[in-house]
C-alpha cells in the first residue's frame, strides 16, 4: 500500500466561469512510506492545491485520491486522514491562537479525542522533538517566542497528532539563515522519529538536493519531472524544460564544463562537487604523472 | 553631505507588559548617492527597524537619522523624506489598493496632487521600468508574486523617489520572481537609485556593494562582500554563506588554494580552472 495514491486527478477553480483555471491536469502520483518528496514548481503551477488533496481540505473533482489506504472523497475518511496526514502551511506562526504553548500544541490531539495522559505524553514528545522543552516552554504564551521558537511551536501542533505522513508548504520561507538550517534539521529527524514520509514544497534547489530523496516537479498542473535529485537534475534538457532552477552545485558543474573541466551531470549537492573535484585534481596528476614517467 | 546618515541611533519598543526593548542601539552609517547596500542580520536583528527609520515611519528614540540634510524628527519634513525613501515591503498581496494596474500605480502621486498628465507620464514611466506596460489595464489579483511585487515597485517608483528600500521583498517569491525583481532593483541602481536591499537571501547580497550586518541592534560588520564573506561575522551572526563561499571553503580544506575570497559562482569557477586547466 502507498502512502499517497493519486490516479487520474483534475482540478479546476471557478468552473464554468470566466475564471475558469485548471490548476490540476490529469496527474498521478504514488508516493511510498519512507520517501522524501520535494514537491517543486513556479508560483500557480498547482503545488498547493495538489497538497490539500491529501487531507481533503479541497475535494476531489475528478480521478483517485488514496492516502494511507484512506479514500479521500469519502467524507467519512475525511476526519482520520486530517489526523493521517499534517499539515504544515506557509506562515504557520500565524495560526498559534491559544494562551500558552502546551495548550497550542494540544488542540489536535484534543480533537483526536484521545485520553488525557495520551494527550499530555503526545504534547510533551511533541514540544521536546522540536526543541521546545516541556518545563521551560509549556506555560509561555506563544506569542512571546522568537520567530524561530514560534514556527517550531506551531510545527509541534502538528507533530502532536503524530501523523503518517508530514506535508509542508514552504516551511523554511521568510527564516533567516540559521534558522533555515534548523527547521531542515528539524524536519529530517521529524520524518526519522515521527512521521516516516515527508512531502515539502520548497522553492530552495540547494535544500532539496541535499534532503529530498524524490523530486516531483509540477508546470501548469501538470508532472513534468519525478525522480531522484540526480535524475531530475541531472536531466539537463528536461529540468530546463520544466522550468526548474538547478541547485548550485550544478550550475557550477556546468560552468566548468564550458571551461573544459567536466565532471558528472549527476553532481548536484555541495558534497559531490567537493568529492568530485578532488576526484578530478588525482586523476589528473596521476595522468600527469604517467605522462612524465613515459618521458622518462 | 551625505544622502542618508545616520548618528547614534538607538529605538526602543514598547513590549506587552510595558517592557523598553532595545532594538537598535548606537547604529551610526552614511549611505552615498548610488549605492546598493544590503542589510543583513539574523530575525530579530534591528533590520526591519532600521528600514523604518529610513522614511520616517519610526524616529529615532536618541539620535538621529538625516535624510539630505532633513531631519526625520522634524515632522515637517516626513512629507519630502516619503518622497524621497520608498519602501517595497515583503508580502505581494497586501501592497496594492487598486483594482486596475496602472490606477494602483498612480495612487501615490494622486495623493501628493501630481497634475494629471505628469501622472499619466510617471505611471507610464514606471510601469515600463519594471516590464509591466503590457499588463496596464488588468487586474492585479491575477498576476504572480513577481509580477505583483514589481507594480508594487511601480507604485513606489511614480514617486519618483530617489533611495528604494526593499524590505526583504523577494523572500515570498519563487526563483523566477526573486530574479526578476533583482533584475528591477540593480538597474534602477544603475540608473542612479540608491537602494537599500534587506534579504536573508545571501546570493542576493553578493550583488551589493556594500555589506551592513546587524546583530543584536548594533552594527557587527560593515564592507563589501568579500571583505565580510572572509571574515568570521557571518557565522558569528547566524548568516550563511553565499553557495560559492561555502564550496571553495569546503574545498579548502581539502587542499585548494584560492588567491582571494569567493564569494560568486563566477569567481569558484575562475578559481578553480587556475587550479585545474
Amino acid at each position: 500500500m502507498s502512502a499517497i495514491s493519486i490516479k487520474n486527478l483534475t482540478y479546476v477553480y471557478s468552473k464554468k466561469t470566466p475564471y475558469e483555471k485548471k490548476a490540476l491536469d490529469n496527474v498521478s502520483l504514488q508516493i511510498e512510506e519512507g520517501e522524501f518528496v520535494g514537491l517543486v514548481g513556479a508560483t500557480g503551477s498547482g503545488k498547493s492545491t495538489l497538497i490539500q488533496h491529501f487531507n481533503g481540505l479541497i475535494r476531489k473533482q475528478e480521478g483517485e485520491v488514496v492516502v494511507d489506504g484512506l479514500d479521500a472523497s469519502k467524507k467519512k475518511s475525511l476526519k482520520n486522514l486530517r489526523f493521517r496526514v499534517g499539515m504544515v502551511f506557509q506562515y504557520p506562526e500565524y495560526q498559534l491562537f491559544e494562551d500558552t504553548v502546551a495548550k497550542d500544541v494540544a488542540f489536535g490531539p484534543k480533537n483526536m479525542k484521545l485520553p488525557k495522559d495520551e494527550i499530555d505524553r503526545r504534547v510533551r514528545r511533541a514540544m521536546e522533538v522540536v526543541g521546545l522543552p516541556y518545563d521551560e516552554f509549556a506555560g509561555r504564551s506563544p506569542f512571546e517566542l522568537s520567530g524561530g521558537e514560534k514556527r517550531r511551536a506551531a510545527i509541534a501542533g502538528v507533530i502532536a497528532m503524530e501523523p503518517r505522513i508530514l506535508v509542508l508548504d514552504e516551511p523554511v520561507a521568510g527564516l533567516d539563515p540559521a534558522g533555515r538550517r534548523e527547521i531542515l534539521e528539524l524536519i529530517l529527524k521529524l520524518k526519522a522519529e515521527v512521521s516516516p514520509t515527508v512531502v515539502m514544497v520548497s522553492h530552495y534547489m540547494d535544500d532539496l538536493a541535499e534532503t529530498a530523496s524524490r523530486i516531483v516537479a509540477l508546470k501548469d498542473g501538470r508532472i513534468v519531472a519525478d525522480g531522484t535529485p540526480e535524475e531530475v537534475f541531472g536531466d539537463r534538457e528536461k529540468a530546463a524544460e520544466a522550468g526548474l532552477d538547478l541547485p548550485t552545485a550544478a550550475k557550477i558543474v556546468d560552468a566548468l564544463a564550458a571551461r573544459g573541466i567536466s565532471l558528472e551531470k549527476t553532481v548536484v549537492t555541495r558534497r559531490a562537487l567537493v568529492n568530485g573535484l578532488v576526484k578530478y585534481r588525482k586523476d589528473k596528476s596521476d595522468g600527469n604523472t604517467k605522462a612524465g614517467d613515459e618521458n622518462v | 553631505m551625505s544622502q542618508i546618515e545616520l548618528s547614534a541611533v538607538s529605538y526602543s519598543y514598547r513590549s506587552g507588559d510595558g517592557r523598553a526593548l532595545r532594538a537598535l542601539r548606537n547604529v551610526s552609517f552614511t549611505v552615498e548617492k548610488g549605492e546598493f547596500v544590503v542589510l543583513a542580520g539574523m530575525n530579530g536583528s534591528g533590520k526591519s527597524t532600521l528600514a523604518k527609520l529610513l522614511n520616517g515611519l519610526y524616529v529615532p528614540s536618541s539620535g538621529s537619522v538625516v535624510i539630505d540634510g532633513m531631519d526625520t524628527r522634524d515632522e515637517n519634513n516626513t512629507f519630502e523624506i516619503r518622497k524621497k525613501v520608498g519602501m517595497v515591503f515583503q508580502n505581494p498581496d497586501n501592497q496594492t489598493v487598486a483594482t486596475i494596474i496602472e490606477d494602483d500605480v498612480a495612487f501615490g502621486p494622486e495623493n501628493i496632487g501630481v497634475p494629471r498628465e505628469e501622472i499619466v507620464e510617471r505611471v507610464n514611466w514606471a510601469l515600463d521600468v519594471v516590464g509591466m506596460s503590457d499588463y496596464r489595464g488588468r487586474s492585479a489579483s491575477k498576476l504572480s508574486g513577481g509580477q505583483k511585487q514589481r507594480v508594487a515597485i511601480a507604485g513606489v517608483l511614480a514617486m519618483k523617489p530617489e533611495v528604494l528600500v526593499f524590505d526583504e521583498s523577494t523572500s515570498m517569491l519563487d526563483p523566477e520572481g526573486r530574479r526578476e525583481i533583482m533584475q528591477v532593483a540593480e538597474a534602477l541602481n544603475r540608473s542612479g537609485i540608491t537602494v537599500i536591499s534587506i534579504t536573508h537571501n545571501m546570493d542576493e547580497a553578493v550583488l551589493a556593494d556594500r555589506i551592513i550586518v546587524l546583530k543584536k541592534g548594533k552594527i557587527a560588520a560593515d564592507g563589501t562582500p568579500k571583505e565580510v564573506f572572509a571574515s568570521s561575522v557571518p557565522e558569528e551572526c547566524g548568516l550563511c554563506l553565499p553557495p560559492a563561499a561555502a564550496v571553495a571553503r569546503e574545498l579548502g580544506e581539502a587542499g585548494f588554494v584560492f588567491d582571494d575570497t569567493v564569494v560568486t559562482e563566477e569567481e569558484l569557477v575562475e578559481g578553480l580552472c587556475r587550479q585545474l586547466a
